[in-house]
């Protein structure tokens, strides 16, 4: 018990350390990213509306809802022209782009972790085969390959949250291996591997314990980037047609329907789920910029909030080390003991 | 450093892009032969008979053996034939001919805007950190970026467009002004045969869908070159200058910034890949008639020939831009060495 709260305390003190702007930047995105996320999962609950609902009960029989109506008290952001609710399409957009970028990620993690590991710990042949690859993916358009394995899947796949996730992901997959394999090939030259490997430990054990723990703490902030990244490509696949099954509700694809309103000087279909894209991107980029500042000290302004750049600063950085390298307060062992 | 150390990184570079040219193009490859059926079936199986289509199979190749079919391709690709289309009565590389030079135009006065829009509100924000500036520069950074291309692009429509009447909705030029075919850039091809009317409505043409895809993409330089301002301004040789008396405007300029630049060449290589495909969204919104619009048409008319064949094309220059961005950085910077 002890040694967690010690963590939490060890993980709280680049926070409270950092400029008063980065931690402004990451509270906001943080606060914007949890709104998102309760919108996405409880007005849907609340809201009276579903995101493809285009009549309602109304006595004995149903009433259509109206066409293109304007944001009122009944409809805050106005109906469409296929008579659904914007607001309740947002709310739709969002539970959808925050599935689809949870799986992306995923995805894309848990392909391009294990063999960013495998490329840097193994080196030789298979690591300068793996990074050609990846470097072959990474310089790709990313929305090209994003549309072709949509393109490719929709001849397996109905149109939804896990052919979306694929082509999402995909381009995120090389963007884990890099970082993990540099960062591996620096740990695996750290004294506390060698002494594991020359203890007798399995390759096995030196790889999922000392190595990969090391190595994990710098996904978080990959993380929190891509997936300000993937909620546009999934908006931009589903604006081009290669997304979900309408009539899901997705942004892109209400942005697209909505591009034939604008000449006739209806704006709200467009403009709120657009909104929606902004909000959630930026909050998410704000998290991610924000970790960025925090974890990577060399950014930190001196003088502000204490901080000392120089031998002191290497010293905080080389304790961190020293702490996280021992296999006894690492995250993943602390609930076997 | 001597001069062969620059020859041998030059060398070894050119080599990397063989690998790597080769792997991308085995995954074009690949990648469009993962549908099922062929291309024929799936953009004429409606319409044709099933012997009309063993025909057109055999007179393309389908029916040949894989490993023959995967050598055309290499061979084809690396000496500038594309395939033919299914669905397009041209080749799939007069198609690039006729497409490319629009897709050009319109990522070249992008990126010029992205540079100008960047450095400058990066370069300051630097500066200037953690005063409101700063704060107002990294939000316009991080907002801008997160606006997705075509609702920009459709709001600029409908506020610049419609209710202005400033610029028009889209294409590349209106009516027939398009100047004589000389090279299909519309900009030189417009200045070499002194048409200047074809020249006012092509950058008349330009300006929206440029501004809107160079913005987007000048929000990332502007977190980038912010970002190594920071870090050069508190490099040791910016304070030797100072204490040499160097005025703060020089030591801004001549020190600072432009050794904040260096790394830049990397990113607006490397985002060069990333407005390609920017361009497609801007084609769509701004109807122009660029590669993106016709692989977004081949793939409407699920036409893989066609597909494969400009995909290939965005795979040739991604490789050449890759390459020219580490030669560039291998020339400026003499530490970058193998």
């Amino acid at each position: 018990m002890h040694a967690v709260r010690l963590r939490l305390a060890h993980a709280w003190r680049p926070f409270r350390q950092a400029s008063p702007t980065a931690r402004f930047l990451v509270f906001s995105g943080v606060a914007i990213t949890v709104s998102f996320v309760l919108v996405a999962f409880v007005g849907d609950a609340v809201y009276p509306y579903g995101g493809t609902q285009y009549q309602v009960e109304a006595g004995a029989g149903t009433e259509q809802l109206d066409r293109l109506a304007e944001p009122s008290a009944e409809h805050p952001m106005g109906t469409t022209r296929d008579r659904y609710d914007v607001l309740a399409r947002v709310i739709g957009g969002a539970r959808l782009a925050l599935s689809v970028v949870l799986f992306s990620t995923l995805l894309a993690m848990g392909v391009g972790v294990p063999l960013g590991l495998l490329s840097g710990y193994r080196g030789g042949r298979i690591d300068r085969l793996l990074v050609t690859l990846m470097d072959a993916v990474y310089v790709f358009p990313p929305l090209l390959l994003a549309i072709i394995v949509a393109f490719m899947l929709a001849a397996y796949l109905q149109p939804g949250v896990p052919s979306a996730a694929a082509a999402v992901g995909v381009v995120y997959i090389p963007q884990y291996f890099r970082v993990v394999r540099n960062h591996t090939l620096s740990v695996k030259e750290e004294p506390f591997v060698e002494a594991a490997r020359s203890l007798g430990a399995k390759q096995r054990t030196v790889v999922t314990r000392y190595v990969f723990f090391n190595v994990v703490q710098s996904v978080p902030v990959i993380f929190t980037l891509n997936a300000a990244d993937a909620v546009l490509t999934l908006a931009s696949l589903g604006f081009l047609g290669y997304g979900v099954q309408p009539p899901t509700p997705e942004w892109g694809y209400d942005i697209s329907q909505a591009v034939i309103d604008i000449t006739a000087g209806v704006w709200w279909t467009a403009m709120w789920p657009g909104l929606a894209i902004v909000l959630l991107v930026t909050g998410l980029t704000l998290v991610g910029e924000g970790l960025n500042d925090v974890v990577n000290p060399l950014l930190r302004s001196r003088g502000l909030a204490g901080v000392k750049i120089g031998p002191d600063h290497a010293l905080v950085a080389g304790h961190g080390q020293e702490e996280t390298s021992d296999p006894a307060t690492t995250g993943g062992t602390v609930g076997d003991r | 450093m001597s001069r062969g150390s620059l020859r041998r990184y030059l060398m070894a570079r050119v080599a990397l892009t063989v690998p790597m040219l080769l792997i991308l193009l085995t995954i074009v490859f690949l990648l469009l032969r993962v549908a099922p059926g062929d291309p024929i079936r799936a953009t004429l199986g409606d319409r044709l008979s099933a012997e009309q289509i063993e025909e057109r199979r055999d007179e393309l190749g389908f029916n040949d053996p894989m490993l023959v079919q995967y050598g055309r391709y290499l061979v084809g690709a690396l000496t500038g034939d594309l395939g033919n289309p299914v669905t397009d009565r041209r080749t799939t590389t007069e198609v690039i001919a006729d497409t490319f030079p629009a897709t050009f135009e319109l990522t070249a006065f992008a990126m010029s805007v992205a540079l100008v829009v960047g450095v400058g509100l990066g370069a300051l924000s630097g500066r200037l950190r953690d005063t409101p500036f700063d704060v107002g520069g990294r939000l316009f950074g991080i907002v801008i970026y997160a606006a997705p291309i075509f609702w920009l692009g459709i709001l600029a429509q409908l506020y610049f467009s419609v209710n202005l009447g400033w610029f028009p909705t889209g294409g590349r030029v209106s009516g027939f002004n398009a100047p004589e075919a000389v090279t299909g850039f519309y900009v030189l091809d417009s200045v070499l045969t002194r048409d200047w009317a074809a020249l006012r409505t092509t950058l008349h043409h330009l300006v929206l869908p440029g501004t809107t895809l160079g913005l987007v993409f000048g929000g990332i330089f502007i977190r980038f070159v912010r970002v190594n301002m920071l870090q050069t301004l508190r490099a040791d040789y910016v304070e030797a200058a100072r204490a040499r008396g160097v005025a703060e405007r020089a030591v801004i300029f001549r020190h600072a910034l432009k050794n904040a630049l260096v790394p830049v060449v990397t990113i607006v290589g490397l985002q060069f890949a990333l407005l390609l495909g920017g361009a497609i969204l801007t084609e769509r919104v701004f109807s122009w008639p660029g590669l993106g619009t016709a692989i977004l048409n081949f793939l409407g008319a699920r036409d893989y020939v066609g597909v494969q064949g400009i995909i290939t094309f965005f795979a040739l220059v991604v490789v050449v831009i890759s390459l020219a961005i580490d030669v560039v950085n291998g020339l400026i910077d003499p530490r970058i060495r193998y």
